[in-house]
């Protein structure tokens, strides 16, 4: 009798947290028309898929798509690289300024983003930089929330494995990369997502920092298709629903493997 | 031999001829990727030693890329801006003066205020359009009105719009265009002076707001309230076109979205009405102009593609293209085309009594204010007097602002920005810890992409916004003097900043319990409540998270809005619903945006506590089951203070970004109703990009991380004690 309530309650939740989407998909799908008229309606009378064909056909979404994934994968995988690195170096090693590098960590959490973007951009410029991978990759390669979140997991790892391995006459490197790296599987895990969706949803700083259409992502190339043909729900919908779609399936594809790193990895003392 | 000297001479001139092409870079607003393919194709084949390099920006954001690159001198040679940014623009100093090239074109086009700047004109008006009134035929004829005879008096609308309003309970006789930036202003402006009003003298030195005419205007506008629909003008068109409103004073936008919505829509556009008859009807007018940058090596070329541009062909091609604009060119509005159908008609014709608002670079921050006198009107029930002194002493306030000048090069801030660095380093070597190793190769290694990273793309800006919040930094002109600590004592003393504050700490503190209590508590339920689909409910939870908060924004925006899906619950439940709607209600617009964000962050903090969950050992569960505890006892015994460190860490991550919310607000209300929703970010966000002070928005950004590190330190403290 609990467990059906409880059940119960659960679903009741999940309808909350689902509702809204499902009102962007079924939107999405609704003919061009007297949308007032509609608005109440979550199923359209008619399916159509005509407004997503009008989105994919006002700019080369496939390749702000391909930009955005390339983006993604690039910073995804170097803060599992370089965040592991430097979190693991904060956790194990004793240094001279230990102390004050964290706390820049934990200053670069604390800023808001708004105050570097002109100062970032003039750098950039500098650099050569403006309008290419480089500007949208490198400076998000170690992100301080990841760095801060790996140490806090690299803490509570048991001592003993890296000792042991150390004693075989196994180097630093393959200390960190064959016996740190897996038994930190759950919270690369927690990083990888992370930063994937930030990477992906990002948008000031690509607008910023890229000129042409061959360049833009997905956000931006979303933001300019609003600009332009002004405010109707269908189309916006259809786009909104059109740039999530991508995220929303591959972490409905991956679901079982991130959650299992995140029980199979648990430690148990 | 001769021969070969003049065939390398041939050869030489040839590559010169190439690489003399011009290579013109223009960014813009108004036509999409396919008009301008066809316009640029055709001037390109007229002008084959100019190439030009076309660039589409956004209107939400397409100034803050203009600015940016302004000050990293990487701006184009020609980009168009709107009127309303033209006299911030003409007073820098950074445009080029063309007042000797269009000497002979004055008297043939419209609207040339916003590029005028002591006589001198520094850009060319483009496309140009106004707001003008619509009406619904149909309405008018069930309310006993006579369909050709439109309201023309003040007299004439109110009973007019009564009529309608007494149609229905869902039927409103006027629509007022309320809690947002432009609009409000816009639509109201037009009775303001038609009733013999103005903001600003016409040396644009003090305001005249303050006058009998402003009470008379304000108070036929509150009678009106009583017929309208009071919402955000993008509602009230889905209203009139939905045949809802009877009439309202709009843009020509409307052309296109009623045509597509609802195309058996009867209406008529007409002029703006009088407080009498025969009077001249003026209306607001804005509109699109087009500038040259001093700093353009192609000067001459440029102001070849912008004559091109405002050309008759190509403004009535773009007119005819986008039906919602008119041709700055005063002979293009004689074209057949703009007479051939009511519509281009009735836009045409009040275009020819159209005033700009002044050109004063205060302008950006005194419409700010209207809109929000306004609103104060409207929502609040302010009385009309008090309203009116309040704004004016706002707007005097505006006036007195003065801008400081001197000039300090990007080159000397990065010096600057350098000799700090080294000193802090020294500094930090100095009082170095004696007893710390210095650590082995290896740890460096592993800490250098951090160290490299932060040195170039953290530590060089947060020092050049650090400088520049100790001085006055006008981002157009890239004057900048040395100031001391006065932005900080500005902004502490700005009530807009208080208010931005409190906004800010009630989001805070509105959200981040929430989120917390309910991610814990769904966590719990779902790793230890053993219900079937378990994956099933952590992906639907989730889910929410991966969704762009951009996304996230727009869907609200319809889930909140009058006739959206939260208000039809609402009534199918007959529970109350708040008037006017979420999102313009001066009281439910912050909650509403703080319900958002708790419902879009929960299932991240979900997934770290399920993780966290995971590493609690179960035989502490074990043992307390033998020693007889029940599930809820097991929770606070064991659970929570098992998760201390997780609960530490997201109230901690919660708070800072909740502290920084900006994307929310700047794409659901922009800070409105009457202010009621700015947040510190952006409040920097408008004193940078809006007022273009960056050094007051650089000492709001450093204000803020001082708040933040104040509220993460306490709470690390206090949570480490408590739990």
């Amino acid at each position: 009798m609990k467990k059906i309530i409880l059940f119960l309650f659960l679903c009741c939740l999940l309808v909350i947290s689902l509702f809204p989407l499902c009102l962007m998909f079924t939107t999405a799908f609704k003919p061009e028309g007297n949308l007032l008229m509609s608005m109440n309606e979550l199923f359209p009378k008619q399916w159509t898929v005509k407004n997503f064909k009008d989105v994919w056909a006002a700019g080369p979404f496939d390749q702000y798509f391909l930009n955005s994934v390339f983006v993604g994968i690039c910073v995804t995988l170097g803060n599992i690289i370089f965040s592991l690195m430097v979190a693991y170096a904060f956790a194990r090693r004793e240094f001279l300024g230990k102390k004050l590098f964290f706390g820049t960590v934990l200053l670069m959490m604390m800023i808001p983003a708004q105050t570097i973007m002109v100062p970032t951009f003039i750098l950039m410029k500098h650099f050569g930089w403006l309008n290419t991978y480089w500007a949208l990759i490198v400076p998000s390669l170690v992100l301080p929330f990841n760095v801060f979140l790996l140490k806090q997991y690299l803490h509570q790892l048991p001592l003993s494995l890296e000792e042991a391995a150390k004693l075989d006459g196994a180097s630093d490197f393959q200390i960190l990369f064959k016996i740190v790296m897996p038994l930190s599987k759950p919270a690369l895990a927690v990083v990888g997502i992370n930063t994937f969706l930030g990477a992906w949803n990002t948008f000031l700083y690509p607008f910023l920092l890229t000129n042409t259409t061959e360049m833009r992502t997905l956000p931006v190339g979303l933001a300019l298709y609003k600009g332009l043909h002004g405010v109707d729900w269908v189309h916006l919908m259809a786009g909104a629903a059109l740039s999530s779609a991508p995220v929303i399936l591959i972490f409905l594809v991956f679901q079982k493997m991130i959650i299992r790193g995140l029980t199979a990895g648990a430690i148990k003392e | 031999m001769k021969k070969n000297i003049f065939f390398f001479m041939f050869l030489f001139s040839s590559v010169s001829f190439v690489a003399l092409a011009a290579d013109l870079h223009v960014w813009q607003f108004s036509m999409d990727e396919e008009q301008s393919r066809f316009i640029v194709e055709r001037f390109e084949k007229e002008n084959p030693n100019i190439k030009i390099h076309l660039q589409q920006l956004s209107w939400d954001f397409g100034n803050d890329k203009i600015i940016t690159s302004m000050i990293a001198g990487n701006a184009p040679d020609i980009f168009e801006i709107g009127s309303t940014f033209g006299p911030h623009f003409s007073q820098s100093g950074v445009l080029r003066d063309l007042t000797e090239e269009v000497k002979d074109l004055k008297d043939k086009y419209l609207m040339w205020e916003p590029v005028t700047h002591e006589g001198k004109i520094y850009g060319m008006p483009w496309l140009v359009g106004t707001r003008f009134l619509f009406y619904n035929k149909v309405l008018f004829k069930r309310a006993g009105l006579d369909p050709h005879h439109p309201p023309k008096t003040w007299s004439e609308l109110l009973s007019a719009a009564e009529k309608i309003k007494n149609l229905g309970p869902d039927m409103y006789g006027y629509g007022i265009s309320v809690a947002e930036e432009f609009s409000p202003w816009q639509t109201f402006i037009p009775y303001l002076w038609n009733g013999g009003s103005d903001v600003l003298s016409l040396d644009l030195s003090q305001t005249i707001l303050n006058s009998r005419a402003t009470q008379n205007t304000l108070s036929f506008y509150r009678q009106l309230k009583s017929f309208s629909l009071l919402n955000r003008q993008e509602q009230i068109d889905q209203m009139f076109s939905a045949g809802k409103v009877g009439i309202m004073l709009s843009g020509a936008w409307n052309f296109k979205s009623i045509a597509k919505t609802n195309s058996l829509l009867e209406y008529g556009v007409t002029t703006v009405p009088t407080p009498e008859e025969h009077l001249p009807p003026y209306s607001f007018g804005g509109g699109e102009m087009l500038v040259i940058l001093k700093k353009s090596s192609y000067p001459k070329e440029a102001f070849t593609f912008v004559q091109y541009l405002t050309s008759k062909e190509v403004e009535i091609f773009l007119s005819k293209e986008q039906r919602n604009v008119l041709p700055s060119l005063k002979e293009a509005l004689n074209d057949p085309f703009f007479s051939s159908d009511f519509r281009m008609k009735g836009f045409s014709e009040q275009m020819r009594f159209t005033k700009t608002p002044p050109a004063h670079i205060g302008w950006i921050k005194m419409e700010r204010v209207l809109s929000s006198m306004i609103d104060q009107v409207m929502l609040q029930e302010e009385p009309i007097e008090k309203a009116i002194q309040k704004t004016s002493l706002d707007i005097d306030r505006i006036l007195q602002e003065t801008h400081e000048k001197g000039e300090i090069s990007d080159k000397k801030l990065t010096v600057w920005i350098l000799l700090l660095i080294v000193i802090l380093f020294l500094g930090c070597w100095f009082f170095r810890n004696r007893l710390e190793p210095i650590g082995a190769f290896s740890t460096w290694i592993f800490i250098s992409p951090w160290i490299l990273l932060f040195l170039i793309f953290s530590l060089y800006p947060l020092l050049y916004a650090f400088l520049i919040s100790f001085s006055s930094y006008h981002v157009l002109t890239s004057h900048l003097s040395f100031i001391g600590i006065r932005n900080y004592i500005e902004i502490l003393k700005d009530s807009e900043f208080r208010k931005a504050l409190y906004h800010t700490l009630f989001f805070a503190v509105g959200t981040v319990p929430f989120t917390l209590v309910i991610s814990i508590l769904l966590a719990t339920l779902i790793d230890h409540g053993k219900v079937p689909f378990k994956s099933l409910f952590q992906a639907g939870f989730f889910l929410p998270v991966v969704t762009s908060i951009i996304v996230i924004a727009t869907l609200f925006t319809y889930f909140y809005s009058e006739n959206g899906f939260l208000n039809f619950i609402l009534t199918t439940l007959y529970l109350p619903k708040p008037d006017p709607s979420w999102l313009i209600h001066k009281t439910w617009a912050l909650p509403a945006i703080m319900a958002m964000a708790v419902w879009s962050s929960s299932g991240y903090y979900l997934i770290l506590f399920l993780a966290a969950l995971q590493s609690i050992p179960q035989s502490l569960y074990e043992a307390s089951r033998l020693d007889g505890a029940n599930a809820v006892q097991q929770f606070f015994k064991i659970t929570l203070p098992q998760l201390k460190p997780m609960i530490l860490f997201v109230v901690v991550i919660n708070t800072i970004n909740s502290l920084q919310v900006f994307p929310e607000i700047f794409t659901m209300t922009k800070g409105g109703p009457a202010r009621s929703t700015t947040t510190i970010v952006y409040y920097l966000y408008e004193k940078g990009f809006s007022e273009f002070k960056m050094g007051e928005a650089s000492s709001v950004a450093y204000l803020l991380a001082l708040i933040i590190c104040a509220f993460s330190y306490f709470q690390m403290r206090l949570l480490r004690e408590k739990i």
